[in-house]
């Protein structure tokens, strides 16, 4: 590192001040002519930005969202009761930004770029909140995956760097568990992640960034946090701000993962300051342009071409639904503009398959082709053999006769049903995933009997000792090349016998 | 008539502040001045004409000055 003379720096800013102008600042200041529900209306403040941020006397912000010829309409960032009629207001001349960079990593920030976990932000770039998103020439098809380290959504609902994978679900069905457990499995992996918070309780924020912390996932990852105690502004800006600071990071080509929770919170929010600013309801009383609210922040997520430094969003929105209804008005909208949905069930979570996944009802438009060679290899006709299963349970479940073959097929249903538990923030990785689906094509777990679990996790943990050779190879190429596969094998083989001569018993 | 609310810090003469009006005077004809006086803007003077805003004071100033130098 080169030293830094401090005359040179002395001689820097003697020269910067010397270029320095003393010139009168002249703006024009508006008033205030009524406020009411977070809603402000100033009088006589023209030339006026769509979105930009607006001063009033005592610091308070707010962002212009109506532009009218004889005044403005804006909504107060900060729940104030300090702003009154006749008060100053000063335009800033800027659109709401947040800061980007490397710096933010680690951090707690608020949509409009405050810190709010004590320690000051020293971010040297901003972004504007509301950017255009990448065009089509700028972007590339999604190839690489993201892993989750869910092996219900690796092998059968993979997701890919720079795809939006809606989670769906009621309250309660681990929804925000899934997207913090994708975080906590980037460990390894160089995907810096957000979790961005909209309208949530402050408690389960504090509770999220815990876990993040206990699992180290905060030294790549940061939060852009609006409670539900904030304003309505704040909450509509958030996933936006997110979306900025994500972008930041992919415009120099690194692999970001958004999880925006949750966007039904979102709409709900911008219902209420539309109908605040008096836009006519529609549907559900959203406002006309719902849609292109959501179309327009999801749009952001890419995968970016070679030549723009190949950086991708990957965006994880969750989506609430009530008694289960996925046909309501915001869960269809987002639904049909991401690239497929993780669908969790109540009545799955509570009867124990957790993750509740509902395979039948979930999707991945675009994961296929970005999943891994290996995983391929061994999830071929998941799906397909667990629907089957779901259906032929429904029939035999008043305990009939059934005939071998079916017996045959409840079992392996059972066990793939079992296989796929996963207790939380205990993510598996690629090669335990492999084995894992390897075994069950292969029926090593037909001496299990009840102790599916037990008897998977003493396998993971041969397998761990006797082909550490394979496992390096598949998790760091990603594939399983039948050489490996063929010593994979073997090694559950013997695993098998050892079991039922009650070796690991 | 036109009313200019000029706001200095309290240590501005006497003499200065009429200068000031004087100033103004030539500019808009006749003009009504109002003093206000706030120690925060550290010196000069702060105008405003018809919601329009003259803005001299130093404090205003050296913030200009931070925001040039840092970026």
């Amino acid at each position: 590192m080169p030293e830094i003379q401090i005359e040179e720096i002395g001689g820097y800013l003697k020269k910067q001040i010397a270029r320095f102008q003393v010139e009168p600042i002249v703006y024009r200041r508006g008033t205030v002519s009524s406020v009411g529900d977070g809603v402000v209306r100033v009088k006589e403040l023209p030339d006026r930005l769509y979105g930009e941020l607006l001063e009033f006397e005592g610091g308070v912000y707010g962002m212009a969202l109506d532009l009218e010829e004889d005044g403005v309409g804006a909504v107060l960032m900060d729940n104030s009761d300090t702003v009154n009629v006749g008060d100053g207001v000063k335009g800033t001349g800027v659109v709401a930004e947040v800061p980007v960079g490397d710096e933010l990593i680690g951090r707690v920030i608020d949509p409009i770029g405050r810190s709010l976990d004590g320690e000051p932000l020293k971010a040297r770039a901003y972004l504007p909140c509301e950017r255009p998103a990448p065009t089509i020439m700028q972007r590339r098809p999604v190839d690489k995956p993201l892993e989750t380290g869910i092996l219900a959504i690796d092998s059968m609902i993979p997701v890919g760097r720079g795809q939006r994978e809606l989670i769906i679900g009621d309250r309660q069905t681990g929804k925000t568990s899934i997207a913090i457990d994708t975080i906590i499995n980037q460990k390894n992996s160089d995907v810096i992640c957000i979790y961005c918070a909209i309208g949530q309780k402050a408690s389960n924020i504090a509770r999220i960034i815990e876990t993040l912390t206990e699992n180290g996932a905060m030294e790549y990852s940061l939060v852009v946090a609006s409670t539900a105690s904030d304003s309505p502004a704040m909450q509509y800006l958030a996933p936006y701000a997110a979306c900025a600071v994500a972008e930041g990071f992919m415009e120099k080509g690194k692999d970001v993962l958004v999880v925006y929770d949750d966007l039904s919170k979102h709409a709900v929010a911008y219902r209420t300051m539309s109908l605040l600013l008096h836009r006519p309801p529609g549907r559900e009383a959203y406002p006309g342009d719902v849609f292109y609210l959501h179309s327009r922040l999801l749009e952001r997520s890419a995968c970016m071409s070679k030549e723009l430094g190949g950086g991708s969003i990957t965006a994880l929105p969750i989506i609430e639904t009530m008694g289960g209804n996925i046909s309501a008005y915001i869960p269809t909208n987002v639904i049909s503009i991401t690239d497929g949905q993780i669908y969790l069930e109540t009545e799955l979570f509570h009867s124990g398959v957790r993750p509740a996944v509902n395979t039948g009802l979930s999707v991945s438009r675009v994961g296929r082709a970005a999943q891994q060679k290996a995983m391929r290899k061994v999830s071929g006709t998941l799906r397909i053999e667990l629907s089957q299963f779901r259906e032929m349970a429904v029939f035999t479940r008043f305990g009939s006769d059934v005939d071998d073959s079916t017996k045959r097929m409840l079992n392996r249903g059972n066990t793939l049903t079992e296989l796929l538990k996963q207790p939380k923030s205990s993510p598996y990785s690629l090669f335990d995933q492999v084995s894992l689906l390897l075994a069950y094509r292969n029926n090593i777990f037909e001496d299990a009997g009840d102790n599916i679990k037990g008897f998977a996790s003493q396998m993971l943990s041969y397998l761990r000792g006797s082909c550490a050779s394979v496992e390096n190879a598949v998790n760091s190429t990603g594939d399983l090349s039948d050489e490996n596969e063929k010593r994979l094998l073997d090694a559950l083989n013997q695993f098998k016998e050892s079991y039922k001569n009650g070796e690991h018993q | 008539m036109k009313k200019v609310v000029i706001t200095a810090a309290s240590n501005m003469s006497e003499e200065t502040y009429r200068r000031i009006c004087e100033g103004f005077s030539k500019m808009l004809g006749k003009a009504e001045f109002v003093r206000v006086t706030d120690d925060g803007i550290i010196g000069g003077f702060i105008a405003e004409i018809d919601g329009e805003i003259y803005d001299m004071s130093i404090a205003s100033q050296l913030d200009k000055m931070q925001k040039e130098i840092t970026g």
